[in-house]
Protein backbone atom coordinates (compact mmCIF):
# COMPACT_ATOMS: atom_id res chain seq x y z
CA UNK A 1 0.00 0.00 0.00
CA UNK A 2 3.12 2.19 0.81
CA UNK A 3 4.34 1.79 -2.03
CA UNK A 4 1.55 2.29 -4.67
CA UNK A 5 0.26 5.20 -2.70
CA UNK A 6 3.75 6.69 -2.96
CA UNK A 7 4.10 6.22 -6.61
CA UNK A 8 0.21 7.61 -7.01
CA UNK A 9 0.68 10.38 -5.56
CA UNK A 10 4.81 11.51 -5.59
CA UNK A 11 4.90 9.84 -9.34
CA UNK A 12 6.70 13.11 -10.60
CA UNK A 13 8.86 13.59 -8.30
CA UNK A 14 10.37 10.23 -8.46
CA UNK A 15 12.87 9.25 -10.44
CA UNK A 16 13.31 5.86 -12.97
CA UNK A 17 14.95 3.91 -10.44
CA UNK A 18 12.48 5.24 -7.91
CA UNK A 19 9.47 3.93 -9.91
CA UNK A 20 10.94 0.84 -10.51
CA UNK A 21 12.06 -0.31 -6.82
CA UNK A 22 8.24 0.74 -6.05
CA UNK A 23 6.86 -1.15 -8.78
CA UNK A 24 9.25 -3.87 -7.64
CA UNK A 25 8.22 -4.22 -3.70
CA UNK A 26 4.73 -3.48 -4.64
CA UNK A 27 4.94 -6.86 -7.08
CA UNK A 28 6.87 -9.23 -4.36
CA UNK A 29 4.04 -7.62 -1.78
CA UNK A 30 1.20 -8.66 -4.14
CA UNK A 31 3.09 -11.97 -4.72
CA UNK A 32 2.89 -12.27 -0.67
CA UNK A 33 -0.62 -11.57 -0.91
CA UNK A 34 -1.32 -14.43 -3.37
CA UNK A 35 0.60 -17.18 -1.47
CA UNK A 36 -1.58 -15.96 1.40
CA UNK A 37 -4.61 -15.83 -0.47
CA UNK A 38 -3.91 -19.63 -2.00
CA UNK A 39 -3.23 -20.98 1.54
CA UNK A 40 -6.30 -19.50 2.75
CA UNK A 41 -8.74 -20.50 0.13
CA UNK A 42 -7.11 -24.11 0.43
CA UNK A 43 -7.49 -24.72 3.68
CA UNK A 44 -11.18 -23.52 3.72
CA UNK A 45 -11.58 -26.41 0.66
CA UNK A 46 -9.23 -28.99 2.49
CA UNK A 47 -11.99 -28.46 5.41
CA UNK A 48 -14.85 -28.21 3.75
CA UNK A 49 -14.78 -31.62 1.32
CA UNK A 50 -11.05 -33.06 1.89
CA UNK A 51 -11.01 -33.64 -2.04
CA UNK A 52 -7.57 -34.02 -3.48
CA UNK A 53 -7.06 -35.07 -7.22
CA UNK A 54 -4.37 -37.87 -6.91
CA UNK A 55 -2.48 -39.36 -9.38
CA UNK A 56 0.46 -41.10 -10.25
CA UNK A 57 3.33 -38.52 -9.59
CA UNK A 58 6.98 -38.17 -9.77
CA UNK A 59 8.72 -36.78 -6.62
CA UNK A 60 11.75 -35.36 -9.00
CA UNK A 61 9.21 -33.02 -10.83
CA UNK A 62 7.42 -31.79 -8.11
CA UNK A 63 10.93 -30.84 -6.55
CA UNK A 64 11.91 -29.86 -9.89
CA UNK A 65 8.96 -27.44 -10.24
CA UNK A 66 9.85 -26.19 -6.89
CA UNK A 67 13.23 -25.50 -7.65
CA UNK A 68 11.62 -23.32 -11.16
CA UNK A 69 9.44 -20.95 -8.68
CA UNK A 70 12.19 -19.61 -6.37
CA UNK A 71 14.36 -19.48 -9.78
CA UNK A 72 11.96 -17.17 -10.97
CA UNK A 73 12.07 -15.10 -7.68
CA UNK A 74 16.24 -15.03 -8.05
CA UNK A 75 16.77 -17.33 -4.77
CA UNK A 76 17.25 -20.61 -5.78
CA UNK A 77 21.25 -20.29 -5.36
CA UNK A 78 20.03 -20.45 -1.15
CA UNK A 79 18.28 -23.76 -1.92
CA UNK A 80 20.43 -27.15 -1.48
CA UNK A 81 18.92 -29.84 -2.90
CA UNK A 82 19.23 -33.56 -2.38
CA UNK A 83 16.77 -35.50 -4.21
CA UNK A 84 17.58 -39.00 -4.48
CA UNK A 85 18.14 -40.67 -7.79
CA UNK A 86 15.93 -43.17 -8.66
CA UNK A 87 12.46 -42.73 -7.12
CA UNK A 88 9.56 -44.06 -6.67
CA UNK A 89 6.24 -42.66 -8.24
CA UNK A 90 3.86 -41.41 -5.81
CA UNK A 91 0.17 -41.27 -5.45
CA UNK A 92 -0.97 -37.70 -4.87
CA UNK A 93 -2.23 -34.80 -5.86
CA UNK A 94 1.06 -32.42 -7.24
CA UNK A 95 -0.57 -29.67 -7.00
CA UNK A 96 -0.92 -29.71 -3.59
CA UNK A 97 2.32 -31.17 -2.14
CA UNK A 98 3.70 -28.51 -4.77
CA UNK A 99 2.27 -25.85 -2.42
CA UNK A 100 2.84 -27.89 0.63
CA UNK A 101 6.78 -27.77 -0.11
CA UNK A 102 6.73 -24.37 -0.93
CA UNK A 103 4.95 -23.26 2.38
CA UNK A 104 7.94 -25.13 3.63
CA UNK A 105 10.51 -23.58 2.28
CA UNK A 106 9.04 -20.31 1.94
CA UNK A 107 9.18 -20.27 5.82
CA UNK A 108 12.69 -22.07 6.54
CA UNK A 109 14.25 -18.92 4.04
CA UNK A 110 12.02 -16.49 5.80
CA UNK A 111 13.25 -17.63 9.26
CA UNK A 112 17.22 -17.77 8.47
CA UNK A 113 19.85 -15.29 7.80
CA UNK A 114 19.81 -13.84 4.71
CA UNK A 115 22.25 -16.21 2.08
CA UNK A 116 21.80 -19.05 4.69
CA UNK A 117 21.20 -22.12 2.90
CA UNK A 118 17.90 -23.89 3.19
CA UNK A 119 18.84 -28.03 2.25
CA UNK A 120 15.86 -29.90 0.80
CA UNK A 121 16.14 -33.58 0.35
CA UNK A 122 13.90 -36.83 -0.79
CA UNK A 123 14.29 -40.23 0.20
CA UNK A 124 12.55 -43.35 -0.12
CA UNK A 125 12.99 -44.84 3.29
CA UNK A 126 11.16 -48.51 4.01
CA UNK A 127 7.57 -47.78 3.82
CA UNK A 128 7.11 -44.21 2.62
CA UNK A 129 8.88 -41.13 0.73
CA UNK A 130 10.19 -38.05 3.11
CA UNK A 131 10.61 -35.31 2.02
CA UNK A 132 12.92 -32.47 4.28
CA UNK A 133 13.36 -29.27 4.61
CA UNK A 134 15.63 -27.62 6.85
CA UNK A 135 17.49 -24.66 7.89
CA UNK A 136 19.99 -23.61 10.21
CA UNK A 137 17.63 -20.95 12.21
CA UNK A 138 17.56 -20.59 15.95
CA UNK A 139 15.29 -23.71 16.54
CA UNK A 140 11.44 -24.04 17.66
CA UNK A 141 10.76 -24.11 21.42
CA UNK A 142 9.86 -27.59 21.99
CA UNK A 143 6.67 -26.52 23.69
CA UNK A 144 5.16 -24.98 20.55
CA UNK A 145 6.63 -28.10 17.80
CA UNK A 146 2.81 -29.07 17.73
CA UNK A 147 1.05 -25.90 18.30
CA UNK A 148 2.52 -24.74 15.15
CA UNK A 149 0.76 -26.24 12.90
CA UNK A 150 -2.89 -25.45 14.38
CA UNK A 151 -4.35 -22.65 12.52
CA UNK A 152 -4.09 -19.08 13.66
CA UNK A 153 -1.80 -19.91 16.23
CA UNK A 154 0.93 -16.88 16.76
CA UNK A 155 3.87 -16.65 19.49
CA UNK A 156 7.13 -16.07 20.35
CA UNK A 157 7.98 -19.53 18.90
CA UNK A 158 11.48 -19.22 18.04
CA UNK A 159 13.97 -20.27 21.37
CA UNK A 160 15.11 -16.57 21.57
CA UNK A 161 11.41 -15.60 21.35
CA UNK A 162 11.92 -14.39 17.38
CA UNK A 163 8.56 -12.91 16.24
CA UNK A 164 6.32 -15.22 13.67
CA UNK A 165 5.17 -12.72 10.84
CA UNK A 166 2.55 -14.17 8.72
CA UNK A 167 -1.66 -15.20 9.03
CA UNK A 168 -0.64 -18.57 10.68
CA UNK A 169 -2.08 -20.57 7.66
CA UNK A 170 0.76 -21.59 5.95
CA UNK A 171 1.35 -24.67 8.39
CA UNK A 172 -1.76 -25.44 9.03
CA UNK A 173 -2.23 -26.02 5.21
CA UNK A 174 0.61 -27.94 5.42
CA UNK A 175 -0.27 -30.47 7.57
CA UNK A 176 -4.17 -30.28 6.52
CA UNK A 177 -2.49 -31.51 2.86
CA UNK A 178 -0.29 -34.30 4.86
CA UNK A 179 -2.97 -35.70 6.37
CA UNK A 180 -4.97 -35.87 3.63
CA UNK A 181 -2.86 -38.20 1.60
CA UNK A 182 -2.44 -40.36 4.87
CA UNK A 183 0.93 -38.70 5.50
CA UNK A 184 2.37 -37.19 8.12
CA UNK A 185 4.21 -33.46 9.11
CA UNK A 186 6.40 -33.08 11.54
CA UNK A 187 9.20 -30.67 13.13
CA UNK A 188 12.36 -31.70 14.99
CA UNK A 189 14.94 -29.18 16.21
CA UNK A 190 18.51 -31.08 15.76
CA UNK A 191 21.04 -30.24 18.99
CA UNK A 192 23.25 -28.35 16.51
CA UNK A 193 20.99 -26.09 15.93
CA UNK A 194 18.28 -25.17 13.21
CA UNK A 195 15.28 -26.20 12.31
CA UNK A 196 13.56 -29.63 10.29
CA UNK A 197 10.43 -30.31 8.93
CA UNK A 198 9.73 -33.86 7.73
CA UNK A 199 7.09 -34.78 5.52
CA UNK A 200 6.03 -38.41 5.15
CA UNK A 201 3.77 -39.57 2.49
CA UNK A 202 2.98 -43.66 2.66
CA UNK A 203 4.44 -45.39 -0.46
CA UNK A 204 1.72 -47.38 -2.67
CA UNK A 205 2.36 -49.82 -4.97
CA UNK A 206 2.16 -49.53 -8.38
CA UNK A 207 -0.47 -51.90 -9.88
CA UNK A 208 1.29 -55.15 -10.97
CA UNK A 209 0.15 -55.52 -14.21
CA UNK A 210 0.74 -52.25 -15.30
CA UNK A 211 4.77 -52.43 -14.13
CA UNK A 212 4.76 -55.71 -16.53
CA UNK A 213 3.34 -53.59 -19.63
CA UNK A 214 5.49 -51.08 -18.67
CA UNK A 215 8.91 -52.75 -19.31
CA UNK A 216 7.51 -54.09 -22.12
CA UNK A 217 6.40 -50.87 -24.24
CA UNK A 218 8.09 -49.04 -26.23
CA UNK A 219 10.39 -51.59 -27.33
CA UNK A 220 7.61 -53.92 -28.92
CA UNK A 221 5.29 -51.54 -29.75
CA UNK B 1 -0.10 -3.94 -39.97
CA UNK B 2 -0.52 -4.80 -36.26
CA UNK B 3 -1.95 -8.30 -35.24
CA UNK B 4 -5.74 -8.24 -34.23
CA UNK B 5 -6.07 -9.92 -30.71
CA UNK B 6 -9.87 -10.67 -29.31
CA UNK B 7 -9.05 -10.57 -25.80
CA UNK B 8 -12.68 -11.79 -23.73
CA UNK B 9 -12.45 -10.63 -20.48
CA UNK B 10 -15.19 -9.79 -17.96
CA UNK B 11 -13.04 -8.49 -15.06
CA UNK B 12 -13.14 -4.65 -15.75
CA UNK B 13 -9.62 -3.93 -13.96
CA UNK B 14 -7.66 -6.63 -15.74
CA UNK B 15 -9.65 -6.21 -19.67
CA UNK B 16 -8.51 -2.46 -19.37
CA UNK B 17 -4.57 -3.51 -17.95
CA UNK B 18 -4.15 -6.15 -20.39
CA UNK B 19 -5.89 -4.06 -23.36
CA UNK B 20 -3.56 -1.38 -22.15
CA UNK B 21 -0.30 -3.18 -22.16
CA UNK B 22 -1.10 -5.29 -25.08
CA UNK B 23 -1.32 -2.03 -27.38
CA UNK B 24 2.01 -0.86 -26.16
CA UNK B 25 3.35 -3.87 -27.56
CA UNK B 26 1.51 -2.57 -30.94
CA UNK B 27 -1.16 -5.44 -30.96
CA UNK B 28 -4.40 -4.55 -32.15
CA UNK B 29 -7.21 -5.45 -29.71
CA UNK B 30 -10.61 -5.71 -29.58
CA UNK B 31 -12.47 -6.42 -26.26
CA UNK B 32 -15.30 -8.62 -25.52
CA UNK B 33 -16.87 -8.55 -21.57
CA UNK B 34 -19.32 -11.17 -22.56
CA UNK B 35 -19.22 -14.46 -24.18
CA UNK B 36 -22.44 -13.84 -26.82
CA UNK B 37 -20.21 -10.64 -27.66
CA UNK B 38 -17.45 -12.42 -28.37
CA UNK B 39 -19.28 -14.76 -30.18
CA UNK B 40 -20.95 -12.00 -32.13
CA UNK B 41 -17.21 -10.69 -32.96
CA UNK B 42 -15.75 -13.61 -33.89
CA UNK B 43 -18.76 -14.18 -36.25
CA UNK B 44 -18.34 -11.05 -37.50
CA UNK B 45 -14.48 -10.98 -38.32
CA UNK B 46 -14.46 -14.18 -40.27
CA UNK B 47 -16.96 -13.04 -42.38
CA UNK B 48 -14.84 -10.17 -43.40
CA UNK B 49 -10.90 -10.00 -44.08
CA UNK B 50 -9.61 -8.75 -41.10
CA UNK B 51 -10.01 -12.09 -39.01
CA UNK B 52 -8.61 -12.65 -35.96
CA UNK B 53 -5.27 -13.84 -35.04
CA UNK B 54 -5.14 -14.83 -31.04
CA UNK B 55 -7.31 -15.17 -28.76
CA UNK B 56 -7.42 -14.78 -24.77
CA UNK B 57 -10.45 -16.24 -23.33
CA UNK B 58 -11.06 -15.62 -19.39
CA UNK B 59 -12.69 -18.46 -17.59
CA UNK B 60 -13.86 -16.63 -15.81
CA UNK B 61 -16.64 -16.58 -17.79
CA UNK B 62 -19.30 -19.29 -17.80
CA UNK B 63 -19.20 -21.68 -20.85
CA UNK B 64 -16.02 -21.05 -22.45
CA UNK B 65 -16.12 -24.32 -23.80
CA UNK B 66 -18.92 -23.08 -26.33
CA UNK B 67 -17.17 -20.27 -27.66
CA UNK B 68 -13.99 -22.61 -28.16
CA UNK B 69 -15.78 -25.00 -30.25
CA UNK B 70 -16.94 -21.90 -31.93
CA UNK B 71 -13.41 -20.51 -32.59
CA UNK B 72 -12.15 -23.96 -33.54
CA UNK B 73 -15.15 -23.86 -36.64
CA UNK B 74 -13.05 -21.20 -37.71
CA UNK B 75 -9.62 -23.49 -37.99
CA UNK B 76 -6.68 -21.77 -36.99
CA UNK B 77 -7.48 -19.29 -34.64
CA UNK B 78 -4.57 -20.19 -31.33
CA UNK B 79 -6.73 -19.73 -28.38
CA UNK B 80 -5.30 -18.94 -25.13
CA UNK B 81 -6.61 -19.51 -21.85
CA UNK B 82 -6.57 -17.27 -18.81
CA UNK B 83 -7.51 -19.44 -15.74
CA UNK B 84 -7.60 -18.90 -12.07
CA UNK B 85 -5.90 -21.48 -9.43
CA UNK B 86 -9.20 -23.00 -8.77
CA UNK B 87 -10.41 -23.78 -12.79
CA UNK B 88 -7.91 -26.45 -12.55
CA UNK B 89 -10.11 -28.68 -14.21
CA UNK B 90 -11.65 -26.32 -16.69
CA UNK B 91 -8.60 -25.46 -17.89
CA UNK B 92 -7.56 -29.01 -18.53
CA UNK B 93 -10.65 -30.02 -20.69
CA UNK B 94 -10.27 -26.38 -22.98
CA UNK B 95 -6.66 -27.79 -23.28
CA UNK B 96 -7.80 -31.19 -24.49
CA UNK B 97 -10.14 -29.62 -26.12
CA UNK B 98 -8.08 -27.93 -28.47
CA UNK B 99 -6.85 -24.78 -26.44
CA UNK B 100 -3.16 -24.02 -27.56
CA UNK B 101 -1.94 -22.90 -24.18
CA UNK B 102 -3.34 -21.29 -20.88
CA UNK B 103 -1.72 -18.65 -18.06
CA UNK B 104 -2.99 -18.98 -14.73
CA UNK B 105 -3.41 -15.46 -12.97
CA UNK B 106 -1.96 -13.70 -11.41
CA UNK B 107 0.58 -13.82 -14.25
CA UNK B 108 3.29 -11.29 -15.55
CA UNK B 109 2.99 -9.54 -18.61
CA UNK B 110 6.47 -10.92 -19.86
CA UNK B 111 4.91 -14.32 -19.66
CA UNK B 112 1.56 -13.19 -21.95
CA UNK B 113 3.63 -12.45 -24.06
CA UNK B 114 5.80 -15.17 -24.44
CA UNK B 115 3.33 -17.69 -24.57
CA UNK B 116 1.32 -15.04 -27.39
CA UNK B 117 4.43 -15.30 -29.53
CA UNK B 118 4.66 -19.30 -29.46
CA UNK B 119 0.74 -19.63 -30.04
CA UNK B 120 1.08 -16.87 -33.21
CA UNK B 121 4.26 -18.79 -34.29
CA UNK B 122 2.15 -22.03 -34.62
CA UNK B 123 -0.86 -20.52 -36.17
CA UNK B 124 -3.30 -22.63 -33.72
CA UNK B 125 -2.14 -25.78 -35.73
CA UNK B 126 -2.62 -27.95 -33.39
CA UNK B 127 0.39 -30.67 -34.29
CA UNK B 128 2.29 -29.37 -36.79
CA UNK B 129 3.52 -32.34 -39.05
CA UNK B 130 5.67 -29.98 -40.68
CA UNK B 131 8.45 -29.13 -37.41
CA UNK B 132 10.77 -31.72 -37.95
CA UNK B 133 13.08 -29.91 -36.39
CA UNK B 134 14.44 -28.94 -33.34
CA UNK B 135 17.21 -27.09 -31.45
CA UNK B 136 17.49 -25.82 -27.49
CA UNK B 137 19.60 -26.57 -24.73
CA UNK B 138 22.73 -28.02 -26.70
CA UNK B 139 19.74 -30.95 -28.09
CA UNK B 140 19.56 -31.05 -31.50
CA UNK B 141 16.10 -33.12 -33.09
CA UNK B 142 15.43 -34.53 -36.47
CA UNK B 143 12.36 -36.06 -37.05
CA UNK B 144 12.52 -37.23 -40.18
CA UNK B 145 15.86 -38.71 -39.73
CA UNK B 146 14.67 -39.97 -36.52
CA UNK B 147 18.58 -38.72 -35.29
CA UNK B 148 19.10 -37.06 -31.28
CA UNK B 149 21.91 -35.58 -30.31
CA UNK B 150 23.27 -33.28 -27.26
CA UNK B 151 26.63 -31.65 -27.86
CA UNK B 152 27.59 -33.07 -30.55
CA UNK B 153 26.88 -36.81 -29.32
CA UNK B 154 24.34 -38.78 -31.03
CA UNK B 155 21.22 -40.34 -28.38
CA UNK B 156 19.49 -43.60 -28.44
CA UNK B 157 16.16 -43.41 -27.67
CA UNK B 158 13.74 -46.63 -27.91
CA UNK B 159 10.43 -46.10 -30.03
CA UNK B 160 8.23 -45.13 -27.40
CA UNK B 161 10.88 -42.41 -25.83
CA UNK B 162 11.37 -40.98 -29.21
CA UNK B 163 7.36 -40.83 -30.53
CA UNK B 164 6.86 -39.06 -27.22
CA UNK B 165 9.96 -36.41 -27.98
CA UNK B 166 8.06 -36.24 -31.40
CA UNK B 167 5.08 -35.20 -30.19
CA UNK B 168 6.25 -32.48 -27.59
CA UNK B 169 8.72 -30.85 -30.43
CA UNK B 170 5.42 -30.74 -32.36
CA UNK B 171 4.18 -28.60 -30.31
CA UNK B 172 7.28 -26.86 -29.05
CA UNK B 173 6.92 -24.32 -26.60
CA UNK B 174 3.00 -24.68 -25.91
CA UNK B 175 1.88 -27.01 -22.98
CA UNK B 176 0.92 -30.88 -23.98
CA UNK B 177 -2.06 -32.56 -21.75
CA UNK B 178 -1.13 -35.49 -20.08
CA UNK B 179 -4.36 -36.87 -21.95
CA UNK B 180 -2.98 -35.91 -25.68
CA UNK B 181 0.57 -37.23 -25.04
CA UNK B 182 -0.96 -40.29 -23.89
CA UNK B 183 -3.44 -40.79 -26.76
CA UNK B 184 -1.13 -39.71 -29.06
CA UNK B 185 1.82 -41.91 -28.39
CA UNK B 186 0.10 -44.71 -26.60
CA UNK B 187 -3.05 -44.74 -27.98
CA UNK B 188 -6.81 -43.58 -26.85
CA UNK B 189 -7.08 -46.56 -25.35
CA UNK B 190 -4.28 -45.48 -22.59
CA UNK B 191 -5.28 -42.21 -21.60
CA UNK B 192 -5.84 -42.99 -17.83
CA UNK B 193 -2.28 -44.64 -17.05
CA UNK B 194 -0.62 -41.73 -16.35
CA UNK B 195 2.41 -43.35 -14.77
CA UNK B 196 3.70 -44.88 -18.29
CA UNK B 197 4.14 -40.71 -18.87
CA UNK B 198 6.18 -40.38 -15.75
CA UNK B 199 8.47 -43.45 -16.13
CA UNK B 200 9.17 -42.18 -19.94
CA UNK B 201 9.78 -38.50 -19.35
CA UNK B 202 12.46 -39.80 -16.59
CA UNK B 203 14.10 -41.22 -19.00
CA UNK B 204 14.01 -38.95 -21.37
CA UNK B 205 15.42 -36.75 -19.00
CA UNK B 206 17.89 -39.01 -18.17
CA UNK B 207 18.96 -39.10 -21.20
CA UNK B 208 18.51 -35.30 -22.50
CA UNK B 209 18.73 -33.18 -19.23
CA UNK B 210 21.90 -32.46 -17.24
CA UNK B 211 20.55 -32.35 -13.75
CA UNK B 212 16.68 -34.27 -14.64
CA UNK B 213 15.38 -32.76 -11.40
CA UNK B 214 16.30 -29.34 -12.57
CA UNK B 215 15.27 -29.40 -16.21
CA UNK B 216 15.66 -26.87 -18.81
CA UNK B 217 14.42 -28.70 -21.19
CA UNK B 218 11.57 -31.02 -20.81
CA UNK B 219 8.82 -28.85 -18.64
CA UNK B 220 6.74 -29.50 -15.82
CA UNK B 221 3.50 -28.06 -15.90
CA UNK B 222 2.24 -29.45 -12.41
CA UNK B 223 -1.39 -31.45 -12.66
CA UNK B 224 -1.32 -30.68 -16.69
CA UNK B 225 1.41 -31.90 -18.62
CA UNK B 226 4.49 -31.00 -20.20
CA UNK B 227 6.03 -28.32 -22.19
CA UNK B 228 8.89 -28.55 -24.61
CA UNK B 229 11.43 -25.06 -24.48
CA UNK B 230 10.75 -23.25 -26.85
CA UNK B 231 13.48 -23.86 -29.36
CA UNK B 232 15.84 -21.25 -30.02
Amino acid sequence: MGAASSLDEQSEKLDIAQHRQLARRIFDEAERLNMMTNNILQLARLDANNRIVCDWQSAEEIVGDLIRRWRGRNLVYRLDIQCQSVLPLRWCDAVLIGQLLENLVDNALKYSCIDALVKISVTTQRDCVLFAVSNADKGIDPRWHDKIFEPFQRGPVGLDDTPIIGTGVGLALCRAIAIAHAGTLTVSCPAKGGSCFELRLPLRDLPKTTIISVENLGEHS
Amino acid sequence: MSINVLLVEDDRELRSTLRDALLLEGYALITAASLSEAIAIATHSSSKNNSLELVLLDLGLPDGETLLAQFRKQVTTPVIVISAREQEGQKIRLLDLGADDYLVKPFGIGELLARMRVALRHKGIAVSASITHYEGAGVSIDLAARFVERNGEQIHLTPTEFNLLARLVRSAGRVVTHRQLLSDVWGAGYIEHTHYLRLFMAQLRAKLEINSADPILLLTEPGVGYRLMDDE
